[in-house]
C-alpha cells in the first residue's frame, strides 16, 4: 500500500472522530459553527491522559504502517550532464527520448543486474514511472523548457513486494546509464581488430591480404583523426594523443604495407596461386574496361555537346545575386555548357581512375608473368604476421585511448541518484498524526460530557 | 414574523449544507477525474535554411502535417507494440494536433505590412506538436506516444528530404531465385556499386559521422564494400568465366542474345531522338537569331534580383528552383539520348563478350589461357602504352567485336566446353556456389550494419535539422483541483442561498399558518403538529412540560375591558417567552389563555425554580395591579414521572396543574 493511502486511511481515522465530536458539540449546545469550532479547539487542547496514551498508541501504529509503506516507494533522479542535453539531444546528436529510461531493454538489464527473482519486465514496468523534475509549458514561449533531469519513481505492487525499493530504482538508473552508454556514446567495435593470419588469410592471395591490412589501418587512422579533431589535447594514460596514434598507423600503412610488403610482392611477383591471380586481374581488367569505356564515352559526349553548343546561345548576362554568406555579387548567367563541363570533368576523372586501376593490374600481371613465384613465401608471411601484429597493437592502444577518453566524458555524462529519506520526512507525518489524533479524540470524548453549567444562569 | 437573519438560516441548515457540499464536490471531483484527459506537447523548430521559405532541405514544400502521416503512426504503433485492436492508426492520428507558433516580432511585422496595405507572407518554422491521451491511458502514455512520434518523424524527415539516397539490399534472396551464376555476380556487383555511390555521397556530406550503435563510419563501410568488390567479386567473375560455370548454357546464351537485341532497339530509339533533337536545336537557334534574342552583350545587367521561384502576375507559384532555358533542355536531351545510345553499344559489347566466353572452346584438357580484351587492346607487346589513337581504335574494335563462332565439337553440346573437359569441374562449381552463398551472407551482415548506421544517421540529421525548443510536457486538459475548488465554493454559495430561501419561506409559512400573531407564539395548530410529530419519539429524562393558563380571563375581560384582558394575555406570553424561551424549548399558545412550554433539557428542580420565578413575575406585575388574577400552572417531568411520550406528558402537566392567585396590589 502506498504512503498516500496510509496517510489517507489514518487521516480519516483521525479526522472522523474529530468531526463527529464537533457535530455533537454543535447539536448539543446549538452554538454557531464558529463557536463550536472554538469550543472544539479548546477541548482538543485540554490535557487528558487517556486520550494522550491512545493517540500515542495509534501514532505508533501509523508510524509502523507508514514506514512499511514508504519502504515500498523510492525515487531516483537521473541527470543528463553532457552539453547537447540542453538541446534535447543524446550524446550522439540524435533526439533524446524520455520514454527510453524505462524501455524494455533497460528493464531487462535491471532485472539481470539486480538479480530480481520472479519479476518480469511487465511487472517492473507496472511499478515504475518517469517524469521530468521540471516540466516546461508549450503554450508560452517564456515557459519553454528542455528537461535534463528526470525522476524515476518506483511504487511496489504485490508482484514486486519482495524487492527493496531503493535498490530497484538504483539498479534501474544504473541499467539506463549502461544502456545509454551502449547506444549513444562512442562505440569501439571498429577498433576491435583481431587478425589471425592463418585463419583469416587462408583464402586470400598476398596482394589481397595487403589490401585488407591497408583497409584496417584506414579504419584505425580515420577513427583516431576523428577523435583527435574532437579533442586534440587528450593524452591517454600511455602518454599518446590521438594524432600520435594516427601517425603510427599511417606509418605502418605507408612504410610497412606499401613500401615494404606491397613493393616486395610486386617486385618479385609473389602470389600463392599465380595463374589464378593473373586470371582474376585479367578478368577484372576486362570488366573494368567496359566501365572505362562508359566513362570515356560519357566524357566524349559532353565534350561534343559543348562543342556543338551554339555560340549564339552562350551569350551571358550579369545577375545580381547572393553567395552562401548572404553577400551580394554579380553572377554570370549559367548556361548548359557549365553543367556539361562539370560532368565531363567528373567522367574524365572516373575514366582516369579506372584506367589507372587497369594499368596497375597490368603491371602486376607482367610482374607475375616475368619473375613470379607460386606458393607460400616465407618472407611475405613473416612480413604479414609482423604487420598484423603491429596493427593489432595499435588498434588495442587506440581502443584503450578511445575508451579512456570516452570514460572521461561519460563520468560527467549522466548521474543517477537515489533520494534518501530524511529523518524529518519520517518523523513529521507521525508527529502531525499524534497531534491531530489527540485533539480529535479529545473533542470526541469531550462532546459526550455533560456541561450543565452552560444552562445555569 | 421572525427577523430576517441570514446566519440563522445558515446555522439551522449548516450540517446539511456541509454534507450536501461535500457530496456534490466529491461527485464533481469524480466526474472531472473520470473526464480528465492528458495532452503531451513539445515545441519543435525546423532549422534548415530553406525552412523560412516554407521548404524542406531538398526544395520541396515543407508540410508539417506529415507528422500525422499514417506511415509514421503505424511505425509508432509497431515501435511501442501497441495493441492494434485497441489503437488504430486513424484514431491515434486524430489525437495529434499541430499548432504553428508565430513570435511577437513576426506578428508586429505582419501587422505593420498589412497596415501599409502590403502583401504579407510568412512561413512558420516553429510548431507545437501535441498528442492527447484518455484518462484510462494515463499521462505516461501521452508522453510516450508523442516522444516516439517525434523520434520517428525526425528520422523520417531526414530520410525523405535530407538523406534520401537509399542503400537497398536487393540481393539477399538472389541465390534461391532463378538466376545463373554470372547474372548473380553481375547483380551483386551492381548492387555494391550503387551502395558505394550512396555511401560516398553520405561521406561527402558528413565525413565525421560514426554510428554509436554499430561503431562504423560510412567511410569504413565503403572501404569494406570496395574490398569485397575488388577481391571477392572479381574472384567470382574470374572463376565463372574461366570455367564457363552456368546452370544452363542454352538459356544463358539466349538471355544474352536477347539483351543484345534490346540494346540494339534502345540504341535505335535513342538515335532517332538524337536526330530529332538536333533538328529542333537548329530551328530553335535560327528562330532566336531571327528574333534578335541572341544579340545580348555582356554589359547587359539585370536591374533587380529575381526570385528563385517563378510566380505569375497574381503572385502564384508557377515554377520551383532553378529555371533552365529551353536550349539547355534540348542539349541535355541530346546528351541523355547519346548516353543511352552509347551505353547500349557498350552493353551489347559486354553481352557479346559473355557469349564468347561461354561459347569458346577451352581445349580438351584445360581451359584456354585468358586474354584481357581491353588491356590486350591497350597495351602493346613490349608492355608499354600505345598512342591514344591506337587505344581508341582498339577500344572501338573491342566494342564492335562480333560473336565468335565456335566450330569445335563442344559447340553443339548443352554443356560448356569447360564442363565437358575440365577434370574436377563439379568441385569447382560447388566451390563457386559456396563462395556466392558465403558472399551473400557476408553482404547481408554488412547491409544490416549499413542499415543500422543509416538509421542512426537519419535520427542524427533529423535532430540537427529539427530542434526541440521545449521537451515533452504532459498536462491534464482539466485542472481538477481548481475546478473542484470552484465547484465547492459554488455549491457552498448555492446551498447557503437555498438555506436562506427555504428558511425564509419556512418563516413566512410558519408566520401565516402556525403563529398566533397576537402573542407571537406557535398557535394551536402548530402545537398539535408538534405533539403529533414528537409523539413518535421517546422523550429524554430531562424533558419537562409546563402548562400555564389564566383562569379568570373572562371575568377580567368583563371587568376591565377586552383590551386589558388581551394585555394580560400578552403579558403572560411575553414573560413565558422571557422565562422559558431558551434555545431548544418549544412554547405554544393553545388559545383560551393557555400556554404550553416543552423543555427538552431541564431538571425538575430547575423547572420548579423557573415556575416560582414566573409566579414572582406575575405577582410583581405593573399591569392590572387592581385585578385579581387567577391562573394555574402544571409541571410534568419525564424523568420524575416516568413518562416518555409527549402526549402523556402534556396530559400529566395538565393533570398536575395547581391554582395560583395573584391578589391586587400584591
Amino acid at each position: 500500500m502506498s504512503t498516500m493511502k496510509i496517510i489517507g486511511i489514518f487521516g480519516l481515522i483521525a479526522v472522523v472522530p474529530g468531526l463527529l465530536g464537533l457535530l455533537r458539540l454543535y447539536f448539543k449546545f446549538g452554538d454557531s459553527a464558529w463557536n463550536t469550532l472554538k469550543r472544539g479547539f479548546r477541548l482538543g487542547l485540554s490535557f487528558k491522559l487517556g486520550t494522550a496514551v491512545l493517540a500515542i498508541a495509534c501514532a505508533g501504529l501509523f508510524g509502523l504502517c507508514y514506514q512499511a509503506a514508504s519502504g515500498g516507494e523510492a525515487v531516483a533522479i537521473i541527470s543528463l550532464n553532457y552539453p547537447d542535453a540542453s538541446k534535447g539531444q543524446n550524446a550522439n546528436g540524435t533526439r533524446f527520448n524520455m520514454s527510453e529510461i524505462l524501455c524494455q531493454e533497460v528493464l531487462e538489464r535491471a532485472i539481470r543486474k539486480g538479480a530480481f527473482e520472479n519479476v518480469t519486465v511487465e511487472d517492473l514496468s507496472d511499478c515504475l514511472s518517469v517524469t521530468p523534475t521540471v516540466q516546461g509549458d508549450s503554450t508560452s514561449e517564456d515557459a519553454y523548457h528542455i528537461s535534463t533531469e528526470y525522476a524515476v519513481i518506483y511504487r511496489e505492487n504485490e508482484k514486486t513486494a519482495h524487492l527493496d525499493a531503493k535498490n530497484v530504482v538504483g539498479v534501474v538508473a544504473n541499467a539506463y546509464k549502461e544502456f545509454y552508454i551502449d547506444k549513444y556514446t562512442d562505440n569501439f567495435v571498429a577498433l576491435d581488430i583481431q587478425i589471425d593470419p592463418e585463419a583469416d588469410f587462408s583464402g586470400l592471395d598476398y596482394l589481397d591480404i595487403a589490401t585488407y591490412l591497408e583497409n584496417q589501418t584506414n579504419v584505425i587512422s580515420n577513427y583516431m583523426y576523428a577523435l583527435g579533431d574532437e579533442n586534440p589535447g587528450f593524452i591517454s594514460s600511455a602518454g599518446e594523443s590521438f594524432y600520435e596514434l594516427a601517425a603510427q598507423i599511417r606509418d605502418i600503412r605507408s612504410v610497412q604495407i606499401n613500401d615494404n610488403l606491397k613493393a616486395y610482392l610486386l617486385q618479385n611477383g609473389i602470389s600463392k596461386d599465380r595463374d589464378k591471380y593473373i586470371g582474376r586481374l585479367t578478368y577484372n581488367n576486362t570488366l573494368s574496361g567496359f566501365e572505362r569505356e562508359k566513362d570515356t564515352a560519357s566524357y566524349d559526349i559532353r565534350n561534343e555537346a559543348i562543342e556543338m553548343y551554339s555560340e549564339e546561345m552562350t551569350r551571358v548576362v550579369l545577375v545580381p545575386t547572393w553567395d552562401e554568406a548572404g553577400e551580394y555579387y554579380m553572377g554570370r548567367t549559367k548556361v548548359g555548357i557549365d553543367t556539361l563541363s562539370v560532368e565531363a570533368e567528373a567522367y574524365s576523372q572516373q575514366a582516369a581512375a579506372t584506367q589507372k586501376e587497369i594499368e596497375t593490374n597490368d603491371e602486376t600481371i607482367r610482374a607475375m608473368e616475368q619473375n613470379g613465384t607460386d606458393g607460400i613465401d616465407e618472407k611475405a608471411e613473416m612480413m604479414i604476421a609482423d604487420i598484423s601484429s603491429s596493427i593489432e597493437q595499435i588498434a588495442d592502444k587506440a581502443q584503450k585511448a578511445g575508451r579512456e577518453y570516452s570514460e572521461a566524458k561519460l563520468n560527467s555524462l549522466m548521474s543517477g541518484t537515489v533520494i534518501e529519506d530524511s529523518f524529518l520526512r519520517e518523523v513529521i507525518p507521525v508527529a502531525v498524526f499524534v497531534i491531530l489524533f489527540y485533539m480529535a479524540l479529545n473533542v470526541f470524548v469531550g462532546s459526550f460530557r455533560k456541561k450543565t453549567s452552560d444552562r445555569m444562569r | 414574523m421572525k427577523e430576517f437573519q441570514i446566519s440563522r438560516y445558515i446555522k439551522k441548515w449548516l450540517p446539511l449544507i456541509i454534507v450536501a457540499c461535500i457530496v456534490m464536490t466529491a461527485a464533481v471531483y469524480l466526474f472531472l477525474s473520470f473526464s480528465q484527459s492528458y495532452v503531451a506537447s513539445a515545441v519543435i523548430r525546423f532549422n534548415n535554411e530553406n525552412a523560412v521559405e516554407g521548404k524542406n532541405p531538398d526544395g520541396s514544400d515543407l508540410d508539417v502535417n506529415s507528422i500525422k502521416a499514417s506511415s509514421i503512426m503505424s511505425q509508432v504503433i509497431n515501435n511501442l507494440e501497441l495493441d492494434q485492436n485497441l489503437y488504430s492508426v486513424d484514431s491515434l492520428i486524430s489525437r495529434i494536433q499541430i499548432t504553428e507558433v508565430i513570435d511577437e516580432d513576426e506578428q508586429e511585422r505582419k501587422d505593420a505590412l498589412l497596415e501599409l496595405g502590403e502583401e504579407y507572407t510568412y512561413e512558420p518554422t516553429t510548431f507545437i506538436v501535441s498528442f492527447e491521451a484518455t484518462n484510462s491511458e494515463g499521462r505516461e502514455f501521452a508522453g510516450k506516444v508523442l516522444d516516439e512520434l517525434l523520434d520517428v518523424y525526425f528520422s523520417d524527415y531526414s530520410e525523405l528530404y535530407i538523406n534520401s539516397a537509399s542503400t537497398v539490399n536487393s540481393i539477399s534472396e538472389i541465390y534461391d531465385s532463378n538466376y545463373d551464376y554470372i547474372e548473380m555476380v553481375e547483380l551483386i556487383n551492381d548492387n555494391i556499386g550503387d551502395t558505394v555511390n550512396t555511401l560516398s555521397s553520405r561521406i561527402s556530406n558528413n565525413s565525421t559521422f560514426r554510428s554509436a550503435t554499430t561503431g562504423y563510419s560510412f567511410t569504413d563501410l565503403a572501404t569494406e564494400f570496395n574490398y569485397i568488390k575488388s577481391v571477392k567479386i572479381s574472384e567470382l567473375f574470374s572463376q565463372i568465366f574461366k570455367y564457363q560455370i552456368t546452370k544452363d548454357k542454352d538459356l544463358l546464351i539466349s538471355k544474352y542474345n536477347e539483351r543484345i537485341k534490346e540494346n540494339g532497339l534502345a540504341g535505335s530509339e535513342a538515335q532517332k531522338k538524337i536526330d530529332d533533337v538536333l533538328e529542333l536545336m537548329d530551328l530553335y537557334v535560327e528562330k532566336m537569331r531571327e528574333s534578335g534574342n541572341t544579340n545580348i552583350t555582356s554589359e547587359y545587367i539585370l536591374d533587380e534580383v529575381h526570385n528563385r521561384d517563378l510566380t505569375d502576375i497574381y503572385g502564384e507559384l508557377v515554377g520551383n528552383g532553378a529555371q533552365t532555358v529551353t536550349y539547355d533542355k534540348l542539349i541535355y536531351s541530346w546528351r541523355d539520348n547519346k548516353d543511352t545510345d552509347t551505353y547500349a553499344v557498350i552493353g551489347s559489347a559486354y553481352c557479346r563478350y559473355v557469349l564468347n566466353e561461354f561459347n569458346r572452346c577451352t581445349g580438351a584438357d584445360s581451359p584456354a589461357p585468358i586474354v584481357s580484351e581491353v588491356s590486350a587492346a591497350s597495351v602493346d607487346g613490349t608492355g608499354t602504352d600505345t598512342a591514344a589513337q591506337t587505344e581508341a581504335d582498339a577500344a572501338g574494335s573491342f566494342l564492335n567485336r562480333e560473336i565468335e563462332e565456335n566450330t569445335s565439337p563442344c559447340a553443339d553440346s548443352d554443356l560448356t566446353c569447360a564442363a565437358l573437359n575440365t577434370p574436377g569441374y563439379d568441385g569447382i562449381v560447388e566451390e563457386v556456389q559456396n563462395e556466392i552463398r558465403s558472399l551473400l551472407a557476408e553482404l547481408d551482415e554488412l547491409y544490416r550494419i549499413v542499415e543500422a548506421t543509416n538509421t542512426e544517421y537519419n535520427e542524427y540529421l533529423g535532430a540537427a535539422n529539427i530542434s526541440t525548443l521545449s521537451t515533452s510536457s504532459v498536462n491534464g486538459t482539466i485542472n481538477v483541483a481548481l475546478y473542484t475548488g470552484l465547484a465547492a465554493v459554488f455549491f457552498l454559495v448555492i446551498c447557503c442561498c437555498g438555506a436562506v430561501l427555504l428558511g425564509r419561506l419556512n418563516d413566512i409559512i410558519r408566520y401565516v399558518f402556525y403563529m398566533d400573531h397576537f402573542v407571537e407564539m406557535n398557535n394551536r395548530i402548530a402545537f398539535d403538529n408538534y405533539i403529533k410529530t414528537s409523539g413518535r419519539k421517546l422523550l429524554s429524562n430531562d424533558t419537562a412540560c409546563i402548562m400555564i393558563a389564566i383562569k379568570n380571563q373572562r371575568m377580567i375581560n368583563n371587568q376591565f375591558g377586552r383590551d386589558s384582558g388581551d394585555k394580560l394575555i400578552k403579558f403572560f406570553a411575553d414573560n413565558i417567552k422571557e422565562t422559558f424561551g431558551e434555545e431548544g424549548s418549544y412554547i405554544a399558545y393553545n388559545g383560551n389563555a393557555q400556554f404550553f412550554v416543552i423543555e427538552k433539557s431541564m431538571q425538575m428542580p430547575q423547572a420548579q425554580k423557573l415556575l416560582e420565578y414566573f409566579k414572582l413575575i406575575v405577582d410583581k406585575r405593573e399591569l392590572l395591579r387592581e385585578a385579581e388574577i387567577e391562573y394555574e400552572m402544571g409541571l410534568a417531568h419525564a424523568g420524575q414521572e416516568g413518562i416518555h411520550r409527549i402526549r402523556s406528558l402534556v396530559s400529566k402537566a395538565v393533570a398536575n396543574r395547581k391554582n395560583y392567585v395573584s391578589k391586587p396590589g400584591d
